[in-house]
């Protein structure tokens, strides 16, 4: 039997980015001293470029538990708390769609752990996409690659690619950019966040490094699990005890039940954002899934029918679930793992049959359901600002 | 026009120094060196998925994963030991290829003090020592970040994973799953062979690593018999030990 393990004292580390804060300031401050840009015909006037606003970054840290690794923040994007204010306005703001009826939250809902619900998202021309949408949860700790397949390297990539898909919000940067220099607030934003003096610097390029610093704001780590197991705040009931212990069951034999979930599943992030084959699809070969996967990215059949694994952090919230939304409930996730797959030749190993009683399912529940972090989704600064 | 051609020397220098000097930060009488593995089953290099290779009493098997951690590599000579390098993972989970095996997966370089040593020891998985620390110590990236085994607080030396065919019909649908982990199962290789690392000449030292080895007993003859067993993912079950007692036998050097 696998006991809760617990830490002595729960405490907070906080991760100073100050002097790369420093550093970004100094840079672009020598940056914007070099270009000086005139106003052509128009020598005596006002630059009606110019913007004016304070421009005064103060550095944010990520708060993060000892039990979570330590985020990563690229070095060319340092964290403001300025930089996250325009980020979560841009985030929520239907600018970013052809019609002002989209912005990322509408498939990204605080809600439901920035999720939509829906089983394949639907975009602003009222076209489905090919996939669910994906929790935005602890994004500051996947070095792995973004999407289902991984295909964006960074968060700030990957925030570039929904303005323009056409099943998400079907604008162009272009005429992003041109409301954005023309709006009442972002040039000012803007200006707070990355010092720039002239409306015509506002680029995609800043915009997206906004949108990714209030998405690694986003981290999820105070959900019942958390307090239970890490922080000695009380106890698992029977059913919680009995499902974690089905999760991580290791000492198993032959004869002995192993949904195996924390292979896959595991850390305190309850992903490593590996890419596996969970035995979704029987198909005759590995060219013939309906999805490649991972394999559409690197081209390797192997990967076809890969997808990267997601965290399972407020996963009541998130349902319907996988790539393509396929299932309602956790309790038909679960008969899916308990099935063991379709031994496909590259559906992992650790995809095997067991047999699950509905006890052993609602226990399993019971356990998946203590990584719902309320103070996450209620968390004030990740609502809406308007 | 005088004076730029006058500033191009000038750049060369500088240019020449600055490369010059960071040659120099390889301190003076060193070498970059890693190993490499070569993997195998008995003749045969380990690929993943395709190839099927036959196994004891008429079953036979196929690959999805061979990865494993060393640590504590150390240079010998005589009694003296030199660190290289604390730990590393191999992995030939891309391995696809004959092409892919030949080239084998090597640890990242680290640097020796130029000389003539006896020999190489490492550690087959996570030394005691580093064996308890838990991912969060590490950044993202880190070879110990992962394959944390939070029920047996171990990390998972080594995995095996794959697929057999029990009937000899092929039908490979017997999924098998073997992790190996804990202190009882961490095993020091040592290997008695002159190596000579010269003054800044990068060295791979070449190991072979044969899978057969590790699930057949070579003297006995006595292996896994995936009929009865075809997980073992605890760190004393008589499977894990059986595989870590192999090792030895099954990693050889060039
Ligand atoms: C129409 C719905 C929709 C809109 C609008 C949308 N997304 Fe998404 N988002 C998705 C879907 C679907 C996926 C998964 C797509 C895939 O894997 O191919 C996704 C994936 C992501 C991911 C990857 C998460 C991970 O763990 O890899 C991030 C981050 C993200 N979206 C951020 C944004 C941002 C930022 C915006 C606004 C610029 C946005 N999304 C707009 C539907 C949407
Ligand atoms: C072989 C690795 C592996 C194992 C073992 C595994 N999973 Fe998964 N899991 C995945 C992958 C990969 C996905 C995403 C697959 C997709 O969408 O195509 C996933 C998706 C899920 C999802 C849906 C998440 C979402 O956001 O849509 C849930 C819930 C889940 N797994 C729970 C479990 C549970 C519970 C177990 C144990 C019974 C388990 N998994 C075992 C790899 C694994």
């Amino acid at each position: 039997m696998i006991r809760f393990n617990f830490v002595e004292k729960p405490y907070i580390m906080k991760i100073k980015i100050l002097p790369a804060a420093i550093l970004a300031v100094l840079l672009s401050i020598t940056a914007c001293q070099e270009d000086n840009p005139i106003t052509p015909g128009c020598d005596p006037c006002i630059d009606e470029g110019l913007i004016e606003a304070p421009y005064n970054p103060q550095p944010y840290e990520i708060e993060t538990p000892e039990w979570f690794p330590k985020p990563v923040i690229p070095a060319d994007n340092p964290m403001t708390v300025e930089g996250i204010a325009l980020g979560r306005h841009l985030f929520y703001d239907p600018i970013l769609s052809s019609d002002s009826t989209q912005s990322c939250s509408s498939c990204h809902d605080p809600q439901l752990s920035f999720t939509d619900g829906n089983q394949i998202s639907r975009g602003v021309l009222g076209i489905d996409g090919r996939r669910s949408s994906m929790a935005i949860v602890n994004m500051a700790f996947n070095t792995k690659g973004f999407f289902w397949d991984g295909r964006s390297a960074t968060l700030e990539g990957q925030a570039l690619l929904p303005v323009e898909d056409h099943t998400e919000l079907n604008e162009s940067w272009e005429n992003v950019i041109g409301k954005l220099k023309n709006h009442k607030d972002y040039p000012a934003m803007f200006r707070e966040a990355f010092g720039i003096e002239r409306k015509n610097e506002i680029t995609k390029e800043l915009a997206v490094k906004a949108i990714a610093q209030f998405e690694r704001t986003l981290v999820s780590y105070q959900s019942r699990f958390d307090q239970v197991v890490w922080e000695q705040q009380g106890w698992p009931t029977d059913a919680e005890q009995r499902g974690r212990d089905l999760f991580y069951v290791e000492f198993a034999t032959n004869t002995l039940d192993h949904p195996g979930c924390s292979h896959c599943h595991g850390s305190s992030l309850f992903t490593e954002n590996n890419y596996f084959n969970n035995g979704l699809d029987s198909v005759a070969t590995l060219s013939d899934f309906a999805d490649y996967g991972l394999g559409e990215v690197t081209g390797n059949i192997y990967d076809n029918g890969k997808f990267r694994v997601p965290t399972l952090r407020n996963i009541a919230l998130t349902a319907p679930y996988m790539h393509d939304g396929r299932f309602a409930t956790l309790s038909q996730v679960l008969d899916h793992y308990a099935s063991g797959g379709h031994g496909v030749s590259n559906e992992d190993a650790n995809i095997k049959s067991f047999s699950l009683t509905e006890q052993q399912k609602q226990d399993l529940i019971a356990f998946l359901n203590m990584l719902t972090d309320t103070s996450f989704v209620n968390n004030p600064a990740f609502q809406s600002p308007f | 026009m005088k004076y730029l051609f006058f500033l191009f020397p000038l750049a060369f220098v500088l240019l020449f120094s600055t490369c010059k000097n960071s040659d120099d930060e390889m301190m003076p009488g060193n070498a970059n060196l890693a190993l490499n593995f070569k993997a195998s089953y008995g003749e045969a290099p380990l690929t993943m998925f395709e190839r099927e290779y036959a196994y004891e009493d008429g079953m036979a098997i196929k690959m999805q994963l061979f990865q494993f951690y060393l640590s504590e590599v150390r240079l010998l000579n005589g009694s003296e030991a030199t660190p290289l390098m604390d730990i590393s993972l191999i992995s030939f989970g891309d391995v696809y290829t004959d092409e892919d095996a030949a080239k084998g997966k090597s640890t990242t370089p680290a640097t020796a003090p130029a000389g003539t040593y006896t020999g190489i020891e490492f550690g087959f998985g996570v030394s005691p020592e580093l064996n308890a620390t838990i991912p969060p110590n590490y950044a993202l990236g880190h070879p110990l970040s992962e394959n944390y085994w939070e029920a047996a607080s171990s990390y998972i030396f080594f995995k095996f994973e794959g697929n057999a065919d029990l009937e000899s019909n092929g039908d490979f649908s017997e999924k098998l799953t073997f992790h190996v982990g804990g202190n009882d199962n961490y095993r020091k290789l040592t290997f008695d062979k002159p190596i000579t690392i010269e003054d800044g000449k990068d060295l791979m030292l070449q190991f072979n690593i044969d899978l057969q080895k590790i699930l057949v007993d070579s003297n006995t003859g006595e292996y896994l018999d995936f009929r009865q067993v075809t997980q073992s993912h605890s760190n004393s079950s008589p499977s894990a030990t059986f595989m870590a007692n192999h090792l030895a036998e099954a990693i050889e050097m060039e």
